[in-house]
C-alpha cells in the first residue's frame, strides 16, 4: 500500500508520458489484484498528468465499476477519448452493460446495436478486445433474441484468430458456453487460455464454475485459489458463497455475500442471493429488504427471480420455484429460462400439461437451451409410455413393461402410503405420480433436463421418478426398496413443507426401508467401518457434507447408512417421537443444530460422540476384526482378521480345500456376520456346502445372507434352485418372489416360478406369472399365451382363458394343444 | 382339383406339394438343397463355416428327412470330412450344382441354396468368396434362370450379401441375406443361428410342426439381435427377406412389407411318412385343415378394418372347425 500511494504521489510531479509509462502498468496491477482503491488513485494521477491517455480513464472507470460507483464509472469512460475511427466498442460495450444492469439511461440497446454494427464495418482491423465486445453485445441481445448466441460464438472465434494467444476471448467462448450447459467445451475454453497464462484468474473461475456446474468438489478448492491470488474478486467470491449455500452452510455463505458487499455494496449478484438466503431461512422481512434494495440498485438485474427459482429447486421447494418463475416472467415475459424453470418445476409437481406449455414458450423464444429441447423430448416419450391408475397413484412406464411393473409397484406403493400416513400423521394429496424410465439418460433428464446423474431415484414430493429394472446402469437393485425409499421422501417433504435437510430424509429413508423388509435399506460393509475406523465418515452432527460436497468417492454410499444409523440411535434414545419433532421442528424454521438441543437436548459434539459409541457398541466385533493387526502365525493382517480369514476362505475353496476353507470362512462369520453380499461369507459357504451336497446348510446360509442383503440376486437365484431340488416348491416360489423386486424382467424367473405355482394347484398365482411371460416378449409368445390360457382355465376364469387361447392361436392356428383347450374352454362355458 | 390349383397360385410349399402329389397332381418330392460354405481365409472361420455347414447337412437328414441324393454339400477343404462333402466349393461347381438341380428336380419341387461364408464388396460389386475365382450375384442370377418355374431359396449368410437380393429376387424366389446394406462387411453370425432354427422346435412359432423358412429367418435375426444386445455391442448386420419379387428385402417380414407369405408357406422337411400312408380322408381332411388355415389367415389380414368383437367371432368360428377338424385327422391316423 505504501508503495504505491507514494508513486501515485509521485506521479503528480511527474510529465505526461513519463507518467503514463511508468504509472499505467501500476495502476493495471492495482485493478487486476483488487486493490480497486488504490488502482483509483493511481488512475487518478495518470489522468491528471495526462488527460488524453484512454488507459489512465479506462482503469480509473474500472476501478470505480468494481466497487459499485457506476455513475461515476460511467463518466470517466466517457472521457476515453475516441479512437481514430470512432468509438471504442470496448468502452460503449462496458458503458452500455453498465447502464442496463443499473439503469442508467435508456441507450443501453443502443449502444450494443452500435457495437455490433462497429465490429460489422470494421471487423478487419479491430484489435481482439473490441472484437471481444461485439461478442459481449450478440450474447447480451441473444437473451431476448436467442438467435444471438450464434453469433457471439462466431465474433469470439474471430477475436481468437485475431489474437490467439489472449486468453481473454477463450473465457469469453467459455462463459458462453458454460451458460448454454456445454459444460465438456466450456472447461476446454478454459484450459485453453490457461495454456496462455496459468494465472489468469478469469480462467481460473471458470474452471471453478465449470467444476460446480459438474457438482464437483474441485470447486471449492479452485475458488479459494482464486481468491487468494485476487480476495477482492467479487465473482469469485460469490461463487464461494453459493457453494457454501448449496452445502447449507447459511452462516458462511452470507459472510461471504456480506465480503463481496464490501467491496461492491450494489454487486447485484450479491444482493440476489443475499434475498435467496433470506427466503431458504423463512426470514421474509429480510427477503423483501434485499429485493427492494436490488430493485433500487440494479434494477435491470432481470435474472434475480430466475437465480430463486433455481435456488428453491436445488432445496426441493418446487412450489416455490414455481412461483419465482412466474414472477421472473412477469417482470420481462421474454425471459426464456424464466419460462424453461416454470416447465420444469411444473413437471416436478406433476403439472404436466402446464409444464408442457411453459416448455414449448421457452423452445419458442429460446431453441437452442438444451434443458427446454430435452424436457419437451421428453414428454413426447412420456406421452407413448402406459398409464396404470390405482387408488392413489399413477404409474407411468413403458408400454412393455408396463404390465410387468403394475402390479408389483402398486401393491408396494399402496403399502407404503398407508404405512406412512399412519406413521407421520401426513396424508400428501392424490393422486401421486411415479415413473419408471427405461433408459437412465431419459431419468437423468427428468432431474435436471440434462444427462449425467449418478442416482437412480428421486422424489419431487408428489412425483417420484425411478430408473426402470431394465435400464440397467447400477446392476441389481432391489426397486421395491427404491421405490419406498422415495416416497418415504414424499411424505418427509410434503410434511416438512419441503424444508428437511437431505441427510436427514436420506438417513430417514434408509431407517424406513430397514424397518419395511428383511434386507432392504443399505447395510453395514467392511468399506463403511473402515471408513468409521480411518476417521474418514462426515461427523454425525455435519452429515450434509457427506451428500453435498462428498470428500471420497464412497463418501455418499456411506453417508446414506450412516443417516439410517444416526436415525437408529435416535429412535432407540429418543424414541419415534423425536424424529416426528424434529421433522416438525424443520417445517418451521428450525436447523439441525437448534433441533439437535431442542428436541434431543444434544450439542453437536454429544451427538458425534453418541453416534461414535453407537457404532461402537454395535459394530465393535467387527471393527475389532477390520483393525489391522499382527498375527503370531499368519504376520501382518494389514485389513484386520475378517479380510484376510475371507481372503484365505475363498483361496481354499478356489483350491478345492474344503476344510481349511469351512474353517477360515465360518471364522470370519462369527467376526462380521452382519456383511452379506456376493463376495461375503455367506456366499462362499454357501458355494461350498452346495458342493459338498449338503443343501440344507446352503439353504441356511443364503436364507441369512438375502435377509441382510436383498439386491443379491444371484443368492436370490442359488436358493431358489436349492429350495427347488429340495422338493420345497412354496419356499421356491417365495424366494423368486422376493428375486422379481430386482430383476421383474426375467422371463425364466416368471416361468419357474409358473411351474411352482401349477406343480401346486395354485392356478390364480400360476396365471399372474404366465401374464408376466407373455408380457416379457418370449421367443414362443404362441406357447406363453397358451399356457397363460391353461393357467386362467383352470383358475376358473374361463373368459381371460378363452381370451388369451385365441391370442395363441392367431399366431399359430394349427397349434393342436391351444385347437383342444379352446373346445374345452367352449364346452366349460356352455357354448 | 380346383382347391389345388389355388394352393399352386399361392405357392409351392412342400405341404401342398404333397397333396397334390397324393391327389394326382403335379409330383413333388423332398426338397433340394445344397450347401456351400466358402472361404474362411482364417482357421477360426474355415473351422465355424464347416461346422455350420456339416450340422446342417445332419439336419437335413436326421430331422428334415431329406434323401442323401437331395443334398449337395460343396466345402473350402473337401478332405475335412470326404464322406459328407461332394467336392470343392469352387465358383464353377457351385453353378454345376445349380444345373443339375433343374435336370434332377421336378417342377413342382422346392429348391434351396445355402451359402455359408464370406463376401466382399469390390468396385461395387459383391462377390462370395470361394476357392479360386469368386463369385458374382449376376452370376448366379444367370445359373438360376435353369430353375425357372420352380420354387427356389436362396440364402446368402455372408457379409455385405444385400445386394444379392436385388440380383436374385424373381417370382416364387425366396432370398434371404445376412445383412441389409452392402456396407454391413464385418463377418455375420446369421449363418449360425439359421442353421440353428431347423435343429429343433425351438423356431416352429405357428405350432405346425415344421419350421418354414420365414420362421427360420424370423428365428435368426432375433438370435442375432439378442447376441449383440447381451454383448451390449451394436449390431453390424440386419438381414433381409424378399419373397414378393420386388427386389427390395425386408427386415421385419409382414403384410405391410408384402414379404413373407411365401417363405411362410415353404418348408425344408420332406413328406411325413405317416401323412403319405393316409388315406383319403385323413388327406380330405388335411385340405380342408389348410383351407381352413388360409381363411384364418385372410381374417387376420383384414384385422385392421374389422370391428373387434366381429373379428374374435370369425376367429374364433375357424378355429372351432379346425379344432374338430384336428380331432378327426388323428383319429383316422389311427385307424
Amino acid at each position: 500500500m505504501r508503495r504505491i500511494v507514494l508513486s501515485a504521489a509521485l506521479g503528480l510531479f511527474l510529465t505526461g508520458v513519463a507518467a503514463q509509462q511508468t504509472l499505467a502498468p501500476d495502476a493495471r496491477s492495482l485493478l487486476e489484484a483488487g486493490r480497486f482503491a488504490d488502482a483509483e488513485a493511481a488512475a487518478r494521477a495518470m489522468t491528471m498528468a495526462s488527460p488524453d491517455a484512454p488507459e489512465a480513464w479506462q482503469i480509473l472507470a474500472e476501478a470505480l465499476a468494481a466497487v459499485g460507483r457506476m455513475e461515476e464509472a460511467l463518466e470517466a469512460y466517457r472521457r476515453i477519448p475516441q479512437g481514430a475511427n470512432g468509438p471504442r466498442l470496448d468502452v460503449q460495450m462496458a458503458m452500455a452493460r453498465i447502464e442496463r444492469l443499473y439503469g442508467l439511461g435508456d441507450r443501453w440497446e443502443e449502444r450494443m446495436n452500435r457495437v455490433l454494427a462497429g465490429y460489422r464495418a470494421r471487423r478487419d482491423t479491430l484489435p481482439a478486445a473490441e472484437i471481444r465486445a461485439a461478442g459481449d453485445a450478440a450474447w447480451q441481445l441473444a437473451r431476448e433474441d436467442p438467435a444471438r448466441y450464434a453469433d457471439a460464438l462466431q465474433i469470439y472465434e474471430h477475436a481468437i484468430r485475431r489474437d490467439p494467444d489472449d486468453p481473454s476471448s477463450h473465457v469469453a467462448i467459455g462463459d458462453l458456453l458454460l451458460d448454454r450447459y456445454n459444460n465438456e467445451e466450456a472447461l476446454e475454453a478454459y484450459r485453453t487460455a490457461l495454456e496462455k497464462n496459468k494465472d489468469f484468474v478469469p480462467a481460473l473461475l471458470g474452471v471453478a464454475r465449470s467444476q460446480h456446474f459438474d457438482h464437483s468438489d474441485g470447486a471449492l478448492d479452485t475458488v479459494r485459489h482464486v481468491l487468494k491470488k485476487q480476495p477482492n474478486h467479487t465473482g469469485a467470491i460469490l461463487l464461494l458463497a453459493r457453494l457454501n449455500l448449496e452445502l447449507e452452510d447459511y452462516e458462511e455463505a452470507e459472510t461471504l455475500i456480506d465480503r463481496a458487499l464490501s467491496v461492491n455494496p450494489r454487486f447485484p449478484a450479491a444482493l440476489s442471493l443475499a434475498a435467496a438466503i433470506a427466503f431458504l431461512r423463512g426470514d421474509d422481512v429480510a427477503f423483501d429488504v434485499h429485493n427492494a434494495r436490488l430493485r433500487e440498485q440494479a434494477p435491470g438485474y432481470t435474472t434475480h427471480f430466475e437465480t430463486l427459482a433455481e435456488v428453491a429447486a436445488q432445496n426441493r421447494l418446487y412450489e416455490r420455484a414455481e412461483e419465482f418463475a412466474l414472477r421472473a416472467i412477469v417482470l420481462n415475459p421474454n425471459a426464456w429460462r424464466g419460462h424453461a424453470l416454470l416447465g420444469i418445476n411444473r413437471l416436478r409437481l406433476g403439472k404436466m400439461h402446464a409444464g408442457r406449455e411453459s416448455l414449448e414458450t421457452a423452445f419458442r423464444g429460446d431453441p437452442f437451451d438444451p434443458r427446454t429441447k430435452n424436457a419437451l423430448e421428453l414428454l413426447d416419450l412420456l406421452d407413448g409410455y402406459a398409464k396404470f391408475r390405482s387408488a392413489r397413484f399413477v404409474l407411468t412406464a413403458h408400454p412393455r413393461e408396463m404390465e410387468v411393473l403394475a402390479p408389483r409397484v402398486i401393491e408396494i406403493a399402496e403399502q407404503a402410503y398407508d404405512y406412512f400416513s399412519g406413521v407421520y400423521g401426513y396424508q400428501p394429496s392424490t393422486p401421486m405420480r411415479i415413473e419408471f424410465y427405461r433408459r437412465h439418460e431419459d431419468f437423468s433428464v427428468r432431474i435436471t433436463g440434462l444427462v449425467g446423474v449418478d442416482i437412480l431415484g428421486v422424489s419431487f414430493g408428489p412425483v417420484v421418478a425411478l430408473d426402470s429394472p431394465s435400464a440397467g446402469v447400477f446392476g441389481p437393485v432391489n426397486f421395491g426398496a427404491t421405490l419406498w425409499h422415495e416416497l418415504a421422501h414424499s411424505f418427509h417433504m410434503g410434511l416438512t413443507e419441503s424444508r428437511v435437510p437431505r441427510w436427514f430424509s436420506e438417513g430417514l429413508a434408509v431407517f424406513e426401508e430397514r424397518r419395511a423388509r428383511p434386507g432392504w435399506g443399505f447395510d453395514v460393509s467392511p468399506g463403511f467401518l473402515t471408513a468409521f475406523l480411518q476417521g474418514r465418515l462426515a461427523p454425525a452432527s455435519k452429515l450434509n457434507q457427506a451428500f453435498l460436497r462428498p470428500s471420497y468417492p464412497e463418501q455418499i454410499v456411506h453417508g446414506y447408512f450412516q443417516g439410517a444409523l444416526l436415525m437408529e440411535l435416535i429412535h432407540r434414545d429418543h424414541g419415534f417421537e423425536a424424529i416426528l419433532r424434529m421433522l416438525e421442528g424443520y417445517r418451521d424454521g428450525g436447523t439441525t443444530e437448534s433441533l439437535l438441543r431442542e428436541v434431543l437436548g444434544l450439542e453437536p459434539t454429544a451427538l458425534d460422540a453418541a453416534f461414535d459409541a453407537y457404532v461402537r457398541e454395535r459394530f465393535g466385533h467387527a471393527l475389532t476384526a477390520l483393525t489391522p493387526v499382527t498375527d503370531p502365525e499368519a504376520g501382518v493382517m494389514p485389513r484386520g482378521r475378517y479380510v484376510h480369514l475371507l481372503t484365505e476362505g475363498r483361496e481354499a475353496l478356489q483350491a478345492g480345500d474344503d476344510d481349511r476353507a469351512r474353517t477360515a470362512l465360518s471364522e470370519a462369520q462369527a467376526l462380521f456376520p452382519e456383511h452379506a453380499g456376493p463376495d461375503s461369507a455367506y456366499a462362499l459357504l454357501a458355494a461350498l456346502y452346495t458342493r459338498e451336497g449338503k443343501p440344507e446348510l446352503a439353504i441356511d446360509q443364503l436364507e441369512r445372507a438375502i435377509a441382510i442383503d436383498a439386491d443379491d440376486l444371484d443368492a436370490h437365484r442359488r436358493l431358489a434352485e436349492l429350495y427347488t431340488a429340495a422338493g420345497d416348491a412354496g419356499s421356491a416360489a417365495a424366494t423368486i418372489d422376493r428375486a422379481l423386486l430386482i430383476q421383474p424382467f426375467d422371463a425364466t424367473l416368471y416361468q419357474t416360478l409358473a411351474g411352482i405355482r401349477e406343480s401346486r394347484g395354485e392356478w390364480r398365482l400360476a396365471a399372474a406369472a404366465r401374464a408376466a411371460v407373455v408380457a416379457l416378449d418370449p421367443s414362443d409368445p404362441a406357447e406363453a399365451r397358451y399356457l397363460l390360457a391353461r393357467a386362467h382355465r383352470r383358475a376358473g376364469d374361463l373368459v381371460a382363458a378363452k381370451r388369451e387361447v385365441l391370442g395363441a392361436l392367431e399366431l399359430a392356428p394349427m397349434y393342436e394343444q391351444a385347437l383342444e383347450l379352446l373346445l374345452e374352454v367352449r364346452e366349460a362355458s356352455g357354448t | 382339383m380346383a382347391a389345388a390349383q389355388r394352393l399352386r397360385v399361392s405357392g409351392r410349399a412342400l405341404v401342398f406339394a404333397v397333396l397334390l402329389a397324393v391327389a394326382g397332381g403335379a409330383i413333388a418330392d423332398a426338397p433340394r438343397l445344397v450347401i456351400v460354405s466358402g472361404l474362411g481365409g482364417e482357421s477360426y472361420y474355415s473351422e465355424l463355416f464347416h461346422r455350420w455347414a456339416t450340422t446342417l447337412q445332419d439336419v437335413a437328414f436326421h430331422r428334415l428327412g431329406l434323401p442323401a441324393s437331395h443334398v449337395i454339400r460343396l466345402a473350402e477343404d473337401p478332405s475335412r470330412a470326404t464322406e459328407k462333402i461332394d467336392d470343392v466349393s469352387s465358383a464353377k461347381n457351385v453353378l454345376d450344382a445349380v444345373r443339375r438341380l433343374a435336370e434332377d428336380s421336378g417342377q413342382a419341387d422346392v429348391v434351396a441354396i445355402v451359402y455359408l461364408g464370406h463376401a466382399s464388396s469390390r468396385e461395387g460389386e459383391t462377390k462370395l468368396n470361394l476357392p479360386g475365382p469368386d463369385l458374382s450375384a449376376a452370376e448366379l442370377a444367370a445359373a438360376l434362370e435353369s430353375l425357372n418355374g420352380k420354387t427356389v431359396a436362396v440364402v446368402i449368410a455372408a457379409p455385405a450379401s444385400a445386394p444379392f437380393v436385388a440380383a436374385l429376387s424373381g417370382p416364387d424366389r425366396i432370398v434371404i441375406a445376412a445383412t441389409a446394406h452392402e456396407s454391413e462387411n464385418q463377418h455375420t453370425r446369421f449363418g449360425g443361428y439359421f442353421v440353428d432354427a431347423f435343429a429343433d422346435d425351438t423356431a416352429d412359432l405357428n405350432k405346425d410342426k415344421s419350421v418354414s423358412l420365414l420362421e427360420a429367418f424370423r428365428f435368426a435375426s432375433k438370435e442375432v439381435a439378442r447376441s449383440f444386445e447381451v454383448e451390449g455391442r451394436i449390431a453390424t448386420e440386419h438381414a433381409i427377406l424378399d419373397d414378393n419379387g420386388d427386389g427390395s428385402g425386408s427386415t421385419e417380414p409382414d403384410a405391410d412389407t408384402g414379404d413373407g407369405l411365401l417363405a411362410g408357406r415353404v418348408h425344408l422337411r420332406a413328406p411325413d411318412a405317416a401323412e403319405t400312408a393316409a388315406g383319403a380322408a385323413a388327406l380330405a381332411l388335411q385340405i380342408q385343415a389348410r383351407q381352413l388355415v388360409d381363411r384364418i389367415e385372410a381374417i387376420k389380414r383384414e384385422k385392421r378394418s374389422l370391428e373387434s368383437d366381429a373379428y374374435l367371432e370369425r376367429l374364433e368360428d375357424l378355429l372351432v372347425q379346425l379344432a374338430l377338424n384336428r380331432r378327426a385327422y388323428r383319429r383316422e391316423l389311427v385307424r
